[in-house]
């Protein structure tokens, strides 16, 4: 009873925080398009055929000429019931073009998650193990490089060698036109994904590394390893068990980074992501849907962290029983 | 962890040494030092000017002929392009830590010691800006201003300041519970006193990590930037441009793509390196 009325209580007040996340977010990115020299409205006014009587009169469609704060408040009203706006290219409702992109970011995403917690753990763990051994110094400066690593130039000497080369993966996109089948898309997965998640196997490894460490130093491992549990059982069953548990934080932290991560490999692959779409729409002055983008990721960003922030408390059991 | 053990590391007696000793980050000072001396010195060295084309030399391989390094798609020397570059690049990445250092020191600090409502509303605003990815920001900003050295510098800068903010917060918050601001409290120092010359040295070890992890940090923004076409523009050449065109030839002629990409590695990995050792040098539990 007092567990669950305390769970919840930690949901409340966390769901209240987001909220308030959420609408700093909206200020700032909304104040952010709208304070820049170039403007909502740079995509108009840099073509010659306007004259100042268009402008204007796309200034009053648009709602761009009544004071800031009050357009905020009705972006902001709309953005809640799900009016996003339309895009300036082909007019189509900006979340529907966003949810449209949505699945191959997430697809790219999670594959790469998964190759780097994989990697990362078994980096992270056995570096740990054998502190400032030779596996431990060489993870430490492949993970030092690989964090220091443009990503775009990663991607492009991995098309290189193993597209261009070898001829193993298909240099970009998601799939032919018309071509369905899951073997050819995760085919096609394969180079971004890699790209991807190695470069987040070395923030995983990283921290697991430590983790590890400072689980090494506790009690109840010495505790375990002095009645003479196997090694590997003390390292499965007491060390990571509880190492990973500030995982589930990084989980939200590394969120941002992913997905700003996710753009520049699907800009190099051309992926059809969301990445992608933020890169085109930018290249288009597509206001509405840079402003759209610039928002779905901080609210993602923020689920993210909420999610991991729960998650972690129902995983922790430290938490659950005080 | 009582505040005792948190005793400021200021730079001094023995650091130098504790630095050194680490060998990677000795490598990496090696290497930034390296670089900038390259970067600095080569240009006027050479023989070739990294803007002049010729149209007869274009394509060189490395190692054959005067040109040690080759020359790209328009005949223009290799070697002095990526050097002039690494002029560019490195700049920036100095200027835009400096501008962050700024932002994120002032707001960090103000926000420590002001724990009210000040610090409150401080924090939150850099929680959301936090929640926006760096380069989505970045972008937004560069594709919404006019593109040149100095906007970049500046959009860097002025995105990347937030982890200082919260670090330096944190540490100040910490340093507040102290005696000695409470002494100058009770002295009646001024309050900018009390920021200036009590808090601000002794958060000097962090700020230097911090500076150079964002040093490192905005020379691989600059990159990303200009090669998608934001931020350096030619013929001047950065790291990052240089990229961008050299993906066109990248079939016939990788080592047009390969130089400045490997250039970009090494310097971050340099500042990577520096700032990792830093922090351990300083930290004064790390006794290993």
């Amino acid at each position: 009873m007092a567990l669950a009325q305390l769970m919840l209580r930690r949901i409340w007040s966390r769901l209240a925080q987001s909220l308030v996340l959420l609408g700093i977010v909206s200020m700032v990115g909304f104040s952010l398009l709208h304070l820049t020299p170039g403007g909502p409205l740079s995509q108009f006014t840099d073509s010659p055929g306007m004259t100042q009587a268009d402008i204007e009169r796309i200034e009053r469609q648009l709602g761009l000429d009544q004071p800031l704060p009050l357009q905020y408040l009705r972006w902001a009203g709309n953005l809640v019931v799900g009016d996003w706006g339309r895009s300036y290219r082909d007019d189509a409702p900006v979340l529907s073009v966003i949810a449209g992109r949505m699945g191959q970011t997430f697809k790219l995403m999670l594959a790469a998650s998964l190759i780097a917690m994989t990697l990362g753990l078994l980096l992270g763990v056995f570096g740990a193990l054998r502190q400032h051994g030779r596996f431990d110094r060489g993870a430490t400066l492949a993970t030092m490089v690989i964090l220091s690593i443009p990503t775009f130039w990663f991607g492009l000497l991995v098309i290189y060698v193993f597209s261009q080369r070898l001829g193993w993966i298909p240099a970009g996109n998601a799939a032919p036109v018309g071509d369905s089948g899951w073997l050819v898309a995760l085919h096609h997965l394969l180079g971004p994904a890699f790209v991807l998640g190695l470069v987040n196997t070395a923030v995983w490894s990283r921290y697991m590394r430590s983790a590890v460490l400072e689980c090494l130093g506790q009690d109840y491992v010495r505790t375990a390893r002095a009645k003479g549990v196997a090694p590997w059982r003390v390292v499965v069953r007491h060390v990571l068990r509880n190492a990973w548990l500030p995982m589930i934080a990084l989980l939200g932290l590394e969120l941002p980074s992913l997905l700003g991560g996710a753009l520049v490999t699907e800009t190099v692959f051309t992926w059809p992501g969301m990445g992608r779409l933020f890169y085109d729409s930018i290249a288009n002055r597509d206001y509405p849907v840079i402003l759209g983008m610039l928002t779905f990721s901080a609210i993602l960003v923020i689920l993210g962290n909420l999610l991991a922030d729960l998650l972690y408390g129902l995983a922790d059991p430290r938490l659950r029983r005080r | 962890m009582s505040a005792t053990i948190l005793q400021p590391a200021l730079p001094g007696t023995g650091l130098l040494a504790r630095f050194l000793r680490r060998r990677m980050a000795a490598a990496g000072a090696a290497l930034v030092l390296l670089l900038v001396l390259a970067c600095l010195l080569g240009p006027a060295l050479l023989p070739f000017d990294p803007l002049r084309i010729n149209m007869r030399a274009r394509f060189l391989l490395p190692f054959s002929g005067p040109h040690w390094l080759g020359t790209d798609e328009l005949g223009r020397d290799l070697l002095a392009r990526v050097l002039s570059a690494g002029r560019y690049s490195l700049a920036i990445g100095c200027l835009a830590m400096l501008l962050s250092l700024l932002v994120g020191g002032t707001v960090g600090l103000v926000a420590g010691f002001y724990q009210g409502r000040i610090g409150a509303v401080l924090m939150r605003f850099v929680d959301g800006m936090l929640c926006f990815p760096s380069i989505f920001l970045l972008l937004t900003l560069a594709a919404l201003t006019s593109p040149g050295i100095a906007t970049t510098t500046l959009i860097i800068g002025l995105t990347a300041w937030m982890g200082v903010a919260r670090l330096i917060q944190a540490e100040v918050r910490a340093l507040c519970e102290r005696d000695f601001v409470t002494a100058a409290r009770a002295l009646g120092l001024r309050d900018s006193r009390i920021l200036l010359d009590e808090l601000l040295p002794n958060i000097a070890a962090p700020l230097c990590v911090a500076a150079t992890l964002i040093v490192a940090r905005a020379i691989l923004l600059e990159s990303y930037v200009s090669y998608l076409g934001y931020g350096i523009q030619p013929p001047v050449a950065s790291w990052g441009n240089m990229l961008q065109k050299a993906q066109q030839y990248f079939v016939s002629s990788p080592w047009l793509a390969i130089l400045p990409g490997l250039m970009i590695t090494l310097a971050v990995t340099g500042f990577n390196a520096i700032g990792d050792g830093l922090r351990d040098a300083l930290d004064p539990r790390g006794t290993r």
